[in-house]
């Protein structure tokens, strides 16, 4: 631990100087012990939370009054002790002692104690108490003791640990009123005088790891406490838990159920969205014949139509199935599986030179790549810590879910394979795997490489499996939903204006002899694209395709807004087909083949896979790898690296498939 | 002005906007990522839900 003037100050000073602010409360407390879900009941905020270790990995604050005064609380990632292993358990120390920089002291502490394992927690609880700072335990969980065969005597805990303990449920707000008020009186209660150890661990000056005999004495102590405070009525430690474990562990059948889920859940994107996509795809074609029918032929008509319905609309027509994809990670994660999948993934990437906590931030990027850069927080060690954030963003994100689904449904037939599954769904989940196989394999060069150090054991807590909370998954889904709205209604919306007018002008002065194809090859946009043709010409592609990745660098679904508003405007003002319907008619004008064959699908697929297309994440790594020159040069890196695998891959697949016989153009 | 000019005002004036919008947000992504080690949290349009 640091030394430093400050955290002398705040640890010695035993009553801290009045201010006029709000009251000011940390929560802290074990990993998945759920600071954050009480976090969320104390302030009425919705900060995310899920049944796996680590999932809040910075300080987060919120607010409420009781009894006219304002609460200031934070809330912070969690820690097994004051000695911290990893860069998320730095910052909650730092905050408890006052290091953190532009945060003031904290007045309260509340340690929050899962009472399912609560002899571990209170080994961190007893290091807090010796802080002798005004102390709150949050008993959270105390609904399931009683189904584990415990019983808690918390007069018995109040009693020995010299502090105040609350019993809460902190999912279903039960003594959150109670909790309040122990906060709100806690600064005038007499301070806990628990000494088990001497020589403080907490204190400044005090070895970075706690000595063996210390921790060895706190458990004694913990050990005797927990025979008079908590009596079993089973001694049988089997439980269902553990049963479920055997099977979801198991060497052969462990990852096979790992792959039957994630094929669960490509098929259930397609089949079960299909009728929800449809029916937005309908509610566009209306609201595009409301403003035919409402304005005359005209500038703003065609913008309106072709280019912001056209792009926006084709956009929003993936959201189901981007609503998919977050209930089903809501579920993995808030069930307890997404422990247990990294548990299995282990073995499998340790020869890779990662462990199994480099598994949850890559199967996260599932959904978002910058969370999940984030989520890295929890791994120890900077080199591996380092490839890993190197390596998220090849693992396919929501954003590129769209491109994914357009390509697939428009050149990959509904077919069934072995009667059951679905050919489009198995070509998405290839994708996904290609993503996550390249993944494994630049972290595997890295690692063996630059990034090169002993791989640790994992140590990993495995949480108690749980049915989710439907309105905790309802709020997860729609929290994600509702950034990907925002984004379709703000920059992609503005994108598909620009590009209509970049596609809509200059016009020609004289449009009488030329088809709608030849004028949008003379447009601006037409101009921007037969420039970046001979970059993209090699892929397969034309100037549509070409200005449509280009575009995309602002946000990946971006490509399939561009090339609807390409296409709205190519068709002049009249009906036009689903945008996958048109790609499949497209015929190049001066050979008449087809401009996009399945070997072209696959091709961009192939690119998008690879391809970092997205500032966010850019901006977050070079935050997490240091920032300033160094963070930039990672970040560098990763661009750099991701943009010539995905040239290269989209270049293997069109020309390999060519030189194979695949190339499908009639 | 006729209908058409109408059109073409109203189209002027929704493509700068649109224009001067994407360049704000290039802008504001330029410096967020010139400023990345001081920022806290996720950026906007991430996906992750919980920036504030």
């Amino acid at each position: 631990m640091r030394d430093s003037l400050a955290t002398a100050r705040a640890l010695t000073d035993p009553e801290p100087h009045v201010r006029t602010g709000p009251l000011r409360v940390a929560l802290v407390g074990n990993p998945n012990s759920g600071k954050s879900t009480l976090f969320n009941a104390l302030t009425g905020m919705r900060q995310r939370v899920a049944n796996f270790p680590g999932v809040t990995v910075e300080r987060v604050e919120g607010n409420y009054v009781h009894g006219g005064s304002a609460v200031s609380v934070m809330d912070l990632p969690g820690t097994y002790s004051l000695s911290p292993e990893s860069p998320d358990e730095a910052i909650a120390l730092d905050v408890l002692h006052g290091r953190a920089r532009g945060v003031p002291p904290v007045d309260v502490i509340v340690v929050v104690v899962d009472a399912e394992n609560l002899e571990r927690n209170l080994y961190l609880t007893t290091q807090i108490l010796e802080l002798g700072r005004p102390t709150v335990i949050a008993l959270n969980r105390v609904d399931r003791i009683a189904a584990a065969g415990m019983e808690i005597d918390v007069v018995e805990l109040i009693h020995e640990l010299g502090a105040v303990v609350v019993p809460v449920v902190a999912t279903r707000g039960e003594g959150i009123d109670r909790l309040r008020h122990a906060i709100h009186c806690a600064r005038s209660l007499p301070r806990a005088t628990l000494r088990l150890v001497p020589g403080d661990l907490g204190t400044p000056g005090a070895p970075p790891h706690p000595h063996a005999d210390d921790a060895k004495h706190r458990y004694r102590w913990i050990g005797s406490l927990m025979e008079r405070a908590v009596t079993r009525r089973t001694r049988d430690a089997r439980t269902a838990n553990d049963r479920v474990d055997r099977v979801v562990l198991h060497r052969v059948w462990g990852p096979l159920i790992f792959l039957a889920v994630m094929l669960l859940m490509f098929q259930a994107m397609f089949t079960w969205a299909r009728p929800l996509a449809d029916g937005i795809q309908a509610l566009i074609s209306f609201a595009a014949g409301a403003i035919r029918t409402a304005l005359p032929p005209g500038d703003l008509r065609s913008l309106l139509v072709d280019g912001a319905l056209g792009g926006v609309g084709s956009v929003l027509v993936f959201l189901p199935q981007i609503a998919i994809l977050f209930l089903f990670i809501g579920i993995l994660e808030d069930t307890g599986y997404m422990a247990r999948a990294a548990f299995v993934m282990d073995r499998f990437m340790r020869p890779l030179g990662l462990h199994g906590k480099s598994f949850i931030p890559l199967i996260s990027g599932y959904a978002c790549a910058v969370p999940a850069i984030m989520a890295t927080r929890t791994i120890q060690q900077p080199k591996e810590r380092l490839a890993t954030i190197m390596v998220v963003p090849l693992m396919s994100c929501s954003a590129r879910l769209p491109v994914y689904t357009l390509l697939v449904g428009a050149f990959v037939p509904p077919t069934l394979v072995a009667g059951v599954f679905g050919l489009q769904g198995l070509t998405l989940l290839a994708m996904y795997l290609l993503g996550t196989a390249a993944a494994l394999g630049a972290a595997a060069l890295f690692r063996h490489t630059l990034l090169r150090s002993e791989t640790r054991a994992l140590i990993m807590e495995l949480p108690r499996y749980c049915v989710p909370s439907a309105r905790v998954l309802a709020s997860s889904v729609w929290q994600r939903v509702r950034v990907f709205l925002r984004r379709a209604g703000t920059v992609i919306f503005a994108i598909s204006i620009v590009l209509w007018a970049l596609a809509s002008y200059p016009r020609p002065a004289v449009t009488g002899t030329l088809s709608q194809e030849q004028q949008l090859s003379q447009s601006a946009l037409g101009s921007i694209g037969h420039a970046i043709e001979p970059a993209v010409q090699p892929l397969g592609y034309d100037w549509k395709i070409g200005v449509s990745m280009i575009a995309s660098f602002a946000a990946r679904e971006v490509f399939v807004s561009t090339m609807a508003t390409i296409y709205g405007v190519d068709r002049g003002d009249g009906e036009k087909p689903a945008l996958a319907e048109r790609l499949r008619q497209e015929r190049d004008a001066g050979t008449g083949r087809h401009s996009y064959t399945p070997l072209v699908a696959l091709g961009l697929m192939a690119f998008y896979v690879f391809a970092l297309m997205c500032t966010s994440t850019l901006a977050v790594t070079v935050r997490e790898t240091g920032g300033g020159w160094s963070g930039a040069r990672w970040a560098a890196l990763q661009f750099g690296y991701m943009l010539v695998l995905a040239y290269g891959a989209a270049l293997l697949v069109y020309r390999g498939g060519l030189a194979l016989g695949f190339g499908g153009g009639a | 002005m006729t209908a058409a000019w109408m059109q073409a005002a109203i189209a002027l004036v929704l493509v700068l906007g649109a224009a001067c919008y994407l360049a704000w947000c290039g802008w504001r992504a330029i410096a967020r990522t010139v400023r990345a080690r001081r920022s806290g949290g996720c950026g906007p349009g991430c996906g992750c839900g919980t920036s504030r």
